[in-house]
């Protein structure tokens, strides 16, 4: 109670506020040890849960649009708490929380990715109380909150007023004859289209237009539509011209310059990262939602379109803020959705950001081994890279991980198509997750991916799981929840070191093909990962009378935490170890075994 | 015949229908209310059940000494002389013909800032001293029938602001609030029925203009029944109601189009149709007799509300069921009071639960899918008081209340708790005019954080008003009209403010002013009191 509310204040408060009142806003702590000790469970909000009826607003019910508000909620996150301790998933990577535009051009902003107001929340999803009880329950449940953020851009909050005239157009030009009453004359003016809302790049800003030419950089208008939330932006700045790069969409998705400092499509309006006040705006707005909420981390978006500078005085002052209240090893990865793995590695360069969202392993191997059938060999390549182009030095205040050991995996997300939308077999899914629940890092499942979704592209790829039932006797559910168990129980397959033991260039009928095997240590603490990536036929880890060496002593029995079948490494330090098609196994030395 | 003792109320309607033994109680005719009311604003004595009917005489302000004998209504309301039964004025002063009556208040005000003055609350039921302009006229056909019956044809039309003279619209809004015809002791004395649309009303909190308890527009009817005094002179009457109300919402009422029948234009195709049926009873206990001159009043009142169910067209697609509801209200109002001095106090207890918590005329939901309101509670208690002594008095209103709506989030801006106290002093110069000071604080907490601060959403508000005033008919805090000039500073927190959206200056005005003057007046009106 504020010492302002005399009188009335006090009956008012123990009769109604008290449940907000006791909701401990302001109050952080460090709630995470080892980032690698966590699953993370990628959800949206719109598309997880509907626990309130109270914010469907604009909701569409129709199974059939899946570019609308489907009903969920933070509430809906709190009723479903227990389907996601029994999944055993550790840490919630929920979807932005901020105030969008609510719809533009027929689809809504039910994913959070049009941000308008990033102090307010997105009524939507619930209000300021309803979020941090729900971060407060994962707590009390030893789950992790990240929060979804975005900094390279805002909604479509303003059009360029290219022709001057006050209103969003969009005209369509050219196509006359260049020379007309000339029979020889073929050719055209080009067909040109020229969309205020949207236009397409130029390095110089986007320039006005008249029918005499150019006439200098465009106006911009903000709208003013508050019925949808399509208003000036807060915080203030964002209401001035010089918070924004103003120079049109990205047409060219190579030109480092147009990636950095142009529109993201759909008119997302991208922000001038390098004006100094914009910078601490964002870093103030971003912080202050961990600190009223007690987040534990940050996913940010399109990190690849923002200058590396920015990177490092957000992280830096972001740590130092909340190390400062009390918060420390607070978690930020972000997107680079690019499969230029030095490219997204960069991002983790010193000073810079503690993770990043694994793209080029996500095309590289789930999609290229494990859904196509490529060489395993590949996957080995690939995490050879990780000292190389990820960072190995922890960074200053960050979660105490170099980030090239705590990558976020991940099979498939809200970006791209399912796994099984390209790989129908289930089994290959099922040898995916195997995979990324063992290998070294921060595995992070997809909301859905537990009930065999099997969406294409966006939107079919966020469909509401209440379509599941949440269903918890799914066999793909329940292997997950396996995989789960057994990584949480072996502190090799979170925190170990990663060594490929096998991996082979083969892809057809050869008695090794598809198998892939590394070793997880951790001091004492052992395991041996091997899988089989194809499911044609049963492998080994053998190849014409090579066997696989493994770093443990001759005579070791090792138990498969999966199965209980037991393996010897032989004399010669080897051991010969069967795999199904798409079979995983996960061996752990025998006095460690334990049945799951 | 007319009962004595009190059975319950639920024999009452057996009993009226069974017992009819005429007994001529002529002296101890109900008047029917000469109360002014508004949708939320006529003045009531809580002390009594009923207005002050233009009363010059403080002590006239008991509904028991209806007609007043002095005031407006006797100098201001003739009535056509049109006899109908052998008596046309009566020991009580009743006059068969028809009668005009009315209540109104106008005000103009000035913000001191190049605008207009406004209210300026936060809460459901706020001091009235910023009101909105609101009059009603009233026109009515009474007659003294053979036997000792009455007729009554009553006809009340309601304006609200702003007027035609403010902002030059020639369309004022328009309600006809009450239309409905009554007769008291047709069958048996004490014993009144009625039916058509009308405003059910009783005790007020004038100050906040507010209606704890009874409180229901509906289109019905209902009946009175008054019993004989008992051993000691106590008295008790009984009042039943029932009436439907059907908004046209999508709540209520979808109609759509269809192919026709015939023709090319489409039929029209009602889809839902569910009108509320409210029910009410009220029970009053004066335990010293109505025409004491001063005394207590006791009171127990209920409410049912119910809605069938319906099904209804979704825009996307598709239909979707609204299931049935229900709800009740019970409630209970204890008053004392002293007419000669025209003191008064009234406390109300009022809890309700599921659709009773919602106006009939509010939609509960306006998103998703919960349809049913059985989540929905609401607490009041409202006290509201009258002291006159001399050239003094002092009125006092106030009210909390604790309101939980239907939907089960925990966290909600509209579950909240609310309140409000004000005070006015008054103060005559002679006989015709007075300065009135109006303190008031009035706060809201709900159950939800403000994004801003992460604190609890609250706010109060505190008004301090200075009103001096003519009163042509004399002394009486309820002696009207009255013509105003109307100083209100109102004073934000912090936290009031915030309550405001950021692109309205109220979220950054800590204080604004309104300078105004303004006129309030009832007479012969508002037929919806017993």
């Amino acid at each position: 109670m504020t010492k302002r509310a005399p009188l009335f204040a006090l009956l008012l408060s123990a009769c109604v506020g008290g449940e907000a009142a006791d909701v401990p806003i302001g109050e952080v702590a460090t709630h995470v040890d080892d980032w690698r000790d966590e699953v993370m469970y990628q959800l949206m909000v719109d598309r997880f849960a509907n626990g309130s009826a109270a914010n469907d607003w604009r909701v569409n019910h129709d199974d059939q649009v899946l570019t609308a508000y489907k009903g969920g909620d933070w509430q809906g996150v709190i009723d479903r708490l227990d389907y996601l301790e029994e999944l055993g998933v550790t840490a919630l990577w929920i979807s932005p929380i901020v105030r969008n535009v609510d719809t533009d051009a027929g689809i809504d902003g039910y994913h959070g990715y049009w941000a308008v107001d990033l102090e307010k929340v997105n009524p939507h999803f619930g209000d300021l109380a309803t979020l941090r009880r729900m971060v407060e329950e994962c707590h009390a449940r030893n789950i992790k909150v990240v929060l979804d953020i975005v900094t390279n851009h805002l909604g479509q909050v303003f059009y360029y007023d290219i022709n001057m005239n006050g209103t969003p157009d969009i005209s369509i030009a050219g196509g006359y004859p260049v020379n007309p009453g000339d029979p020889g004359a073929g050719s055209r003016t080009p067909v040109t289209q020229i969309t205020e809302y949207d236009p397409d790049y130029d390095a110089r800003g986007v320039q006005s237009l008249t029918s005499l030419g150019e006439a200098g950089p465009a106006p911009i208008r903000f709208f003013d539509m508050p019925e949808i939330f399509r208003v000036p932006p807060q915080p203030e700045i964002f209401q001035r011209r010089e918070a924004y790069n103003l120079r049109g969409r990205v047409i060219d998705w190579n030109d480092r310059e147009q990636v950095v400092h142009g529109d993201f499509p759909g008119g997302l309006k991208d922000i001038d990262t390098t004006n100094p006040t914009v910078r601490s705006e964002l870093i103030r707005v971003y912080s202050d939602w961990v600190l009223k909420l007690d987040l534990d981390g940050f996913r940010i978006d399109t990190v690849k379109h923002v200058e590396h500078e920015f990177w490092q005085v957000f992280a830096r002052d972001v740590r130092a803020r909340l190390a400062a209240a009390g918060k420390d090893r607070f978690l930020m990865f972000g997107e680079a959705f690019d499969g230029d793995d030095a490219l997204v590695g960069s991002y983790t360069r010193p000073g810079e950001l503690d993770s990043v969202f694994y793209f080029p392993q996500k095309f590289q191997v789930f999609d290229d081994v494990f859904a196509n059938g490529g060489a395993t060999s590949k996957i080995a390549d690939l995490h050879a890279q990780r000292p190389i182009n990820y960072g190995t030095e922890i960074q200053p205040g960050g979660i105490g991980i170099a980030p090239h050991r705590a990558l976020v995996n991940f099979i498939d997300n809200h970006d791209v198509p399912r796994f099984l939308w390209r790989q129908p077999d289930t089994r290959a899914l099922r040898a995916a997750m195997g995979f990324l629940m063992f290998e070294e890092g921060i595995p992070c499942l997809y909301y859905g991916t537990e009930q065999d979704f099997s969406g294409g592209n966006d939107p079919a790829n966020r469909e509401p799981l209440w379509w599941s039932d949440y269903a918890t006797d799914g066999e793909t559910f329940r292997w997950a929840a396996r995989l789960i168990r057994v990584r949480k129980r072996y502190d090799a397959l979170r925190r170990g070191e990663m060594r490929f033991t096998w991996t082979s260039d083969r892809t057809g009928d050869e008695e090794d093909a598809g198998v892939v095997a590394f070793e997880r240590t951790e001091g004492e603490a052992y395991a041996l990962v091997v899988i089989n990536a194809q499911g044609n036929h049963p492998s080994a880890t053998v190849f014409e009378g090579a066997a696989m060496a493994v770093g443990v002593p001759a005579g070791t029995v090792l138990a498969d935490a999966l199965t209980g079948d037991r393996f010897t490494v032989e004399p010669d330090g080897t051991v010969d170890v069967p795999v199904d098609a798409f079979q995983v196994r996960a061996l752990v030395r025998e006095a460690e075994y334990e049945a799951f | 015949m007319r009962w004595t003792g009190y059975p319950i109320g639920a024999l009452l309607a057996l009993a009226l229908v069974t017992h009819v033994d005429a007994q001529a109680l002529d002296d101890e005719f109900t008047e029917p209310t000469v109360e002014p009311a508004d949708d939320a604003d006529a003045p009531v004595d809580p002390a009594t059940g009923s207005a002050p009917a233009a009363v010059s005489d403080p002590a006239a302000v008991s509904e028991d000494e209806l007609p007043p004998t002095s005031g407006p209504r006797a100098d201001n309301a003739p009535m056509a002389e049109i006899e109908v039964a052998e008596t046309d004025a009566r020991a009580d002063g009743f006059r068969s013909g028809f009668a005009f009556g009315s209540y109104g208040r106008v005000a103009v005000a000035s913000n001191l800032d190049g605008g207009l003055g406004r209210d300026a609350d936060i809460v459901a039921f706020a001091p009235r001293i910023d009101e909105d302009v609101y009059f009603e006229l009233e026109l009515r056909r009474q007659d003294q029938l053979r036997g000792g019956a009455r007729s009554f044809v009553v006809a009340t039309v309601a304006f609200g602001g702003p007027l035609f003279h403010l902002d030059g619209d020639f369309d004022e809004s328009i309600a006809v609030r009450n239309l409905f015809a009554m007769v008291t002791d047709a069958f048996t004395d004490g014993l009144s029925l009625w039916a058509g649309s009308r405003m059910w009303r009783g005790d007020d909190v004038y100050l906040l203009n507010f209606w704890p308890l009874d409180n229901l527009n509906t289109v019905g009817g209902g009946l009175d029944y008054s019993f004989l005094p008992g051993a000691h002179g106590d008295m008790l009457e009984l009042r039943l109601v029932g009436g439907l109300a059907r908004p046209n919402d999508p709540f209520h009422r979808q109609v759509t189009g269809a192919i026709p029948t015939a023709g090319f234009v489409p039929d029209d195709v009602v889809l839902l149709d569910r009108p509320r049926f409210t029910a009410g009873l009220k029970a009053t206990f004066w335990p010293a007799g109505r025409q004491a001159r001063s005394g207590l009043k006791a009171i127990l009142y209920g409410e049912g509300h119910f809605l069938p169910d319906g099904e209804r067209e979704l825009e996307g697609g598709g239909t979707e069921t609204l299931p049935r509801d229900e709800g009740y209200v019970l409630g209970a109002q204890l008053g004392g009071y002293i007419a000669d001095s025209n003191t008064f106090a009234n406390l109300f207890v009022k809890y309700a639960s599921g659709l009773a918590v919602y106006d009939p005329f509010a939609v509960p939901f306006t998103t998703g899918s919960v349809l049913r309101t059985s989540r929905a509670k609401e607490l009041v208690v409202a006290l509201s008081a009258n002291y006159e002594v001399g050239a003094f008095g002092l009125q006092l209103g106030a009210y909390y209340r604790w309101f939980r709506d239907a939907d089960p989030n925990v966290f909600d801006r509209h579950s909240l708790a609310e309140g409000a106290i004000d005070v006015r002093p008054h103060v005559w110069f002679g006989d015709m005019a007075g300065l009135s000071l109006d303190l008031s604080y009035q706060a809201l907490q709900a159950s939800a954080l403000d994004e801003t601060t992460g604190q609890v959403v609250r706010g109060g508000i505190t008004k301090i008003g200075i009103i001096p005033f003519i009163s042509p008919f004399g002394r009486g805090t309820y002696t009207r009209p009255h013509i105003r000039l109307i100083y209100s500073l109102t004073i934000r927190d912090e936290d009031a403010q915030r309550l405001y959206s950021d692109d309205d200056p109220r979220s950054q005005q800590a204080l604004e002013h309104y300078l105004g003057i303004g006129a309030e007046w009832w007479f012969d009106s508002s037929s919806y009191g017993s």
